[in-house]
């Protein structure tokens, strides 16, 4: 465990979690992309320029940033997607990003899934403080975060490989596919992409080291 | 910024640099709290109710996972199921959306693009500051006459909040609604006739039906079926009572182009009658107990007024044409000898016409209960036990005996109430009949006729609808698409995204009942109990209640303290609740504090041995000069001088056969079937169309669409098939049900299918699921009452060939 968080420390993956995290639960807006143009926002991503996986996500969001002049049009379409495609306005085709929708047969929210995650947020002692479901995808990338913080005992690690595996690859590629057929514009496919192959890597770093 | 310029960077640089913090807060928080999650309820049974009934949400780690019927509802409806299914569904509104072109451009902005564009998130902040801003630009054009199922409840009567909102906060300068689209003519004639609005009144009570009654009659209803629900709290005791009916082996006669549930039910003789010509049919039965002196003329010496003036007419004296029973047979397809067996059979047995209101909601709608009395009139039973007319015995199981029951008032939207409708108020500085909503877009400042006044259409650029469905139960949606996009602003506040949503500029996420506490009856004639509708589950996502989104308005209005009167959710059930036990002093009852009862949840009440022998209008029988009618002469007017002095070309001053604008049989008749809209049976209008119900119902994953097997065979249609059903006012797709259970020429397509245009916004859009009111008329009933005539309309139908568009209306989380 030590040699892998030498080369990746549990905090920066909690981060990288988190900031993937962050676009699932709110839009970008013109204030964040000015955010970003800030010291602290260049810092920030820089930082996350050294994980290779995100390059693809940080090239379409590099784009946006250095289009300031568009920036209120070009969030309002990501908005639109936004609305589509996770939110379902007006539409029947959606990708809804809970965990529910795509594990369950019938497809409601709120099922099995939900269950599962509130009663790991119930064992950590720790609440959900969004107004989402404890299974949107967002809330548990943030419960991962907080797994990978605590995993200093293998069998926390064993945890989170399970979580990876079971409670997030088992569906994310099928919604990562919905995404892409539904988007207008390609940031939410691309960021779907990003948070994907992210995971997988970290689940194969994750079993080297439970399991060598 | 370069990625080549910080290639030096590393990780550990930036977690230990003095910005990191700030940057990970801003662009990587915790969704996360050290503080565990507190549901409204953790685990267990959580008694509430609905129109579909009261039942128990058993709740699992705050989670509501399964539901089962209260111990007390003798006929639970499987449609509770979908109930559960509605709240966790994913077409549940989540957050406050705007439409992308109104958000961007404003008020009015590509209107052709609602029901199409695309919508953006914002927050409840800037979505009240919108909504605040259009409702102060738009006063006095603002039409918040919302119609509608609105959810159960005395508390989250969205309706009323949102009309009491804007009393107090815009001096009430808004347009308001009468009427509604359920009894719109009957509700108009009736006053003129029985000085009631009859319709929703308590009936001769099932106890003495049962007891009295040798003949029941059914016509053009189907209460085994729309006794599912009621507009309080359903308690189906109405179903125990049709069982104790059938057991004595009384005769039941169903009059309906279907061969409906109650048919089945009662093993009846169905008279399939031809659509819209029900008058046709009682003026043949008139004429022969007229012709055979068979009629009661002591009964209408006494009781009634007009008729020597109704004869005439019928024997054919005044306009060359006798209403024989030969006469109607031609128009209505009942042979002349079966309508002189029926006039004898009503004449020779205590009959009772109960009648549903179908046959209202027609072009000249106002004609088939007026004509419906004058026949029981002639009879002579009515105020008899077991005898006259009903016209209310399909609908929240009116007839059953009621309880001696406190009534709860409810929050009030600052307008003079109307009696015997707790929906119906006369709050807003103008009003219009409900159905006539397109029109009033079309033609503002146009004038109109209205029951006797001359009234204009006021001018509307804002709609803020709540509690209801427009897009499904206003006829002619593509009429309706066109008008709707001469408004500038639309907001809709909803649970989920019905048709009326898609076409918003402004959408407003509400609770459902279940996330919220309220109080209501249960049983809207039998007021069997008073239910506690304890909160099940907590707001999910952004939803607010109804209560909370208008006392912000309200606030943003300057008028939060008018509105709330300092009240909080709780006050005001406890209030409501004060109200209750005060009448329960007069009557002599002791009532529960607050507490106890609402720690209890419910509080029953037994009917009254008088109120099991309740006869409606025996009191006038007995003595009609003390207990006289509140009409014009105190007696029944089967000639109406009020009506006469309107003069209206179509609504005479009494009963009369009338042709509809179009009909089976009649000479305008430009397509050969009538589509019959009736009511869904595993629906409340359009509630739960978008529940996984659907399922149990939906054929080709396309609303039924019922087809006698002669019409199907003369087209190739087989069962199963998509079939387009099409007129000059529209199209829609439906999956084809083959039956002998519906007479020839006519097809049923049940109203409150959710329409789901192909391309969103079009005018004459193909639909893909099968919403009856795209072929509908949008005309009024007449001059006098301004109904809606959801029955009129003729179709033809085809297999449909070509691509088969998707259903998109309902709202499914894989993009399959």
């Amino acid at each position: 465990m030590d040699k892998l968080f030498q080369e990746k420390p549990r905090l920066e993956v909690s981060v990288f979690l988190r900031w993937l995290a962050n676009f699932y639960m709110q839009e970008i807006t013109p204030e964040i992309l000015a955010a970003y143009q800030s010291k602290e926002g260049q810092d920030f991503l820089a930082y996350l320029e050294t994980e290779e996986s995100l390059h693809p996500v940080l090239e379409d969001l590099k784009d946006l940033i250095s289009d300031h002049q568009n920036w209120t049009s070009l969030t309002l379409d990501l908005a639109g997607d936004y609305s589509r495609v996770f939110l379902g306005a007006g539409r029947r085709h959606f990708a809804p990003p809970y965990a529910s929708a795509y594990l369950s047969d019938t497809g409601l929210l709120y099922q099995k899934a939900t269950s599962e995650m509130q009663s790991i947020l119930r064992d950590l002692n720790i609440g959900n403080k969004s107004n989402e479901a404890e299974d949107h995808l967002s809330i548990q990338l943030n419960i991962l975060a907080e797994l990978i913080n605590r995993s200093e005992e293998s069998e926390s690690t064993r945890h989170a490989i399970n979580f990876v595996d079971q409670h997030l690859l088992a569906w994310l590629p099928e919604f990562h596919s919905d995404c892409q057929k539904l988007q207008k514009h390609k940031f939410y496919g691309s960021l779907t992409g990003c948070l994907i192959a992210f995971l997988k890597d970290l689940s194969l770093k994750l079993k080297h080291l439970a399991f060598h | 910024m370069s990625g080549s310029s910080r290639k030096h960077f590393t990780r550990r640089d930036f977690l230990q640099s003095s910005t990191a913090l700030g940057a990970i807060g801003m662009f990587a928080p915790t969704m996360l709290t050290s503080a565990p999650a507190i549901a409204a309820v953790e685990n267990g049974e959580i008694l509430t109710g609905s129109h579909w009934g009261a039942f128990r949400a058993i709740v699992k780690d705050g989670k509501w996972i399964d539901v089962k019927p209260w111990e007390g509802d003798p006929h639970p409806t499987r449609m509770i199921k979908g109930v559960m299914d509605s709240v966790y569904s994913p077409s549940r509104i989540k957050y406050p959306m705007v439409r992308r072109a109104f958000l961007e451009k404003g008020p009015g902005a590509s209107t052709e693009g609602r029901g199409n564009e695309d919508f953006v998130r914002v927050s409840w902040d800037k979505a009240l500051e919108l909504v605040v801003a259009e409702l102060k630009r738009n006063k006095g054009k603002i039409f918040a006459g919302s119609y509608g199922w609105k959810s159960s409840g005395k508390l989250h009567n969205c309706q009323s909040l949102l009309r009491r909102a804007l009393n107090v906060g815009l001096d009430g300068a808004f347009v308001n609604s009468s009427g509604d689209y359920s009894t719109g003519a009957s509700q108009i004639i009736m006053p003129h006739v029985m000085g009631t609005l009859e319709v929703y009144e308590q009936q001769t009570v099932w106890p003495v039906v049962v007891e009295s009654t040798d003949v029941l009659v059914v016509w053009g209803a189907d209460p085994v079926k729309t006794n599912q629900i009621g507009w309080t709290v359903a308690d189906h005791d109405g179903y125990a009572y049709m069982k104790q009916f059938k057991e004595t082996g009384k005769k039941v006669i169903c009059i309906d182009p279907i061969k409906t549930e109650t048919a089945k039910f009662f093993d009846a003789e169905w008279v399939p009658i031809r659509p819209h010509t029900d008058v046709a049919m009682m003026l043949g039965i008139a004429h022969t107990l007229y012709s055979e002196g068979l009629h009661d003329q002591d009964f209408l010496d006494e009781y009634t007024f007009g008729f020597d003036k109704f004869l005439p007419y019928l024997t054919g004296e005044k306009d060359g044409t006798p209403k024989t029973a030969e006469w109607a047979a031609e128009i209505c397809e009942v042979p002349a000898d079966q309508i002189k067996a029926l006039a004898k059979l009503f004449k020779d047995n205590r009959t009772m016409l109960s009648s549903g209101w179908s046959i209202q909601r027609q072009h000249h709608g106002e004609q088939s209960h007026w004509m419906l009395v004058t026949l029981a009139s002639m009879l002579g039973q009515i105020g008899l036990p077991g005898g006259g007319f009903g016209l209310s015995y399909h609908y929240a199981n009116g007839g059953t005996p009621s309880a001696n029951s406190p009534v709860l008032p409810g929050i009030t939207d600052g307008g003079k109430a109307v009696e015997g409708a707790a929906w119906l108020t006369q709050a807003g500085a103008a009003s219009i009949p409900v159905s006539r909503i397109v029109e009033m877009l079309e033609k503002p400042g146009g004038e109109f006729d209205f029951n006797g006044k001359k009234e204009k259409f006021p001018e509307v650029s804002m709609v803020y609808w709540t509690g209801g469905n427009p897009f499904s139960h206003q006829q002619d949606r593509n009429a309706m698409v066109k008008a709707w996009q001469k408004l500038d602003t639309v907001v809709v506040q909803d649970f989920q995204w019905t048709a009326t949503a898609r076409f918003a500029d402004i959408v407003l996420p509400a609770t459902t009942s279940y996330e919220r506490n309220d109080l209501e009856h249960i049983g809207d004639y039998s007021l069997k109990a008073i239910l506690a509708m304890k909160q099940v589950i907590k707001p999910m996502y952004e939803a607010r209640d109804d209560f909370d989104i208008f006392t912000e308005i309200s606030d943003r209005l300057g008028k939060k303290e008018a509105f709330t009167e300092g009240k909080t959710e709780m006050d005001w059930l406890r209030g409501f609740y004060g109200e209750a036990e005060k009448q329960a002093k007069a009557k002599n009852l002791t009532l529960p504090d607050f507490d106890n009862f609402w720690s209890k949840g419910v509080l029953e009440f037994e009917a009254t041995e008088e109120a099991k022998q309740f006869v409606r209008y025996a009191d006038f029988r007995e003595d009609p000069l003390l207990e006289p009618l509140g009409t014009p002469s105190g007696k029944i007017e089967i000639y109406s001088k009020n009506i006469e002095k309107m003069g209206y070309d179509d609504c005479g001053p009494h009963p009369m056969w009338m042709e509809p604008i179009e009909r089976l049989g009649g000479k305008s008749a430009k397509y050969p079937l009538h589509l019959d809209s009736a009511h869904p049976k595993d629906r409340l209008h359009s509630q739960l169309c978008g529940t996984n119900i659907r399922e149990m119902y939906t054929v080709a994953g396309r609303e039924p669409c019922l087809i006698n097997a002669k019409d199907a065979a003369a087209r190739g249609i087989v069962d199963g098939d998509v079939v387009r059903i099409f007129n000059d006012r529209g199209q829609v797709l439906a999956g084809a049900v083959i039956s002998e259970d519906i007479r020839p020429s006519v097809i049923r397509l049940d109203e409150g299918a959710w329409y789901d245009p192909v391309e969103g916004g079009k005018p004459g859009s193909l639909d893909a699921y099968g919403d009856p009111n795209c072929l509908t008329v949008g005309i009024g009933t007449s001059k006098l009452a301004q109904g809606n005539c959801g029955h009129t309309g003729l179709v033809d139908v085809e297999k449909f060939k070509g691509q088969i568009p998707e259903v998109n209306v309902f709202m499914e989380p894989k993009s399959a």
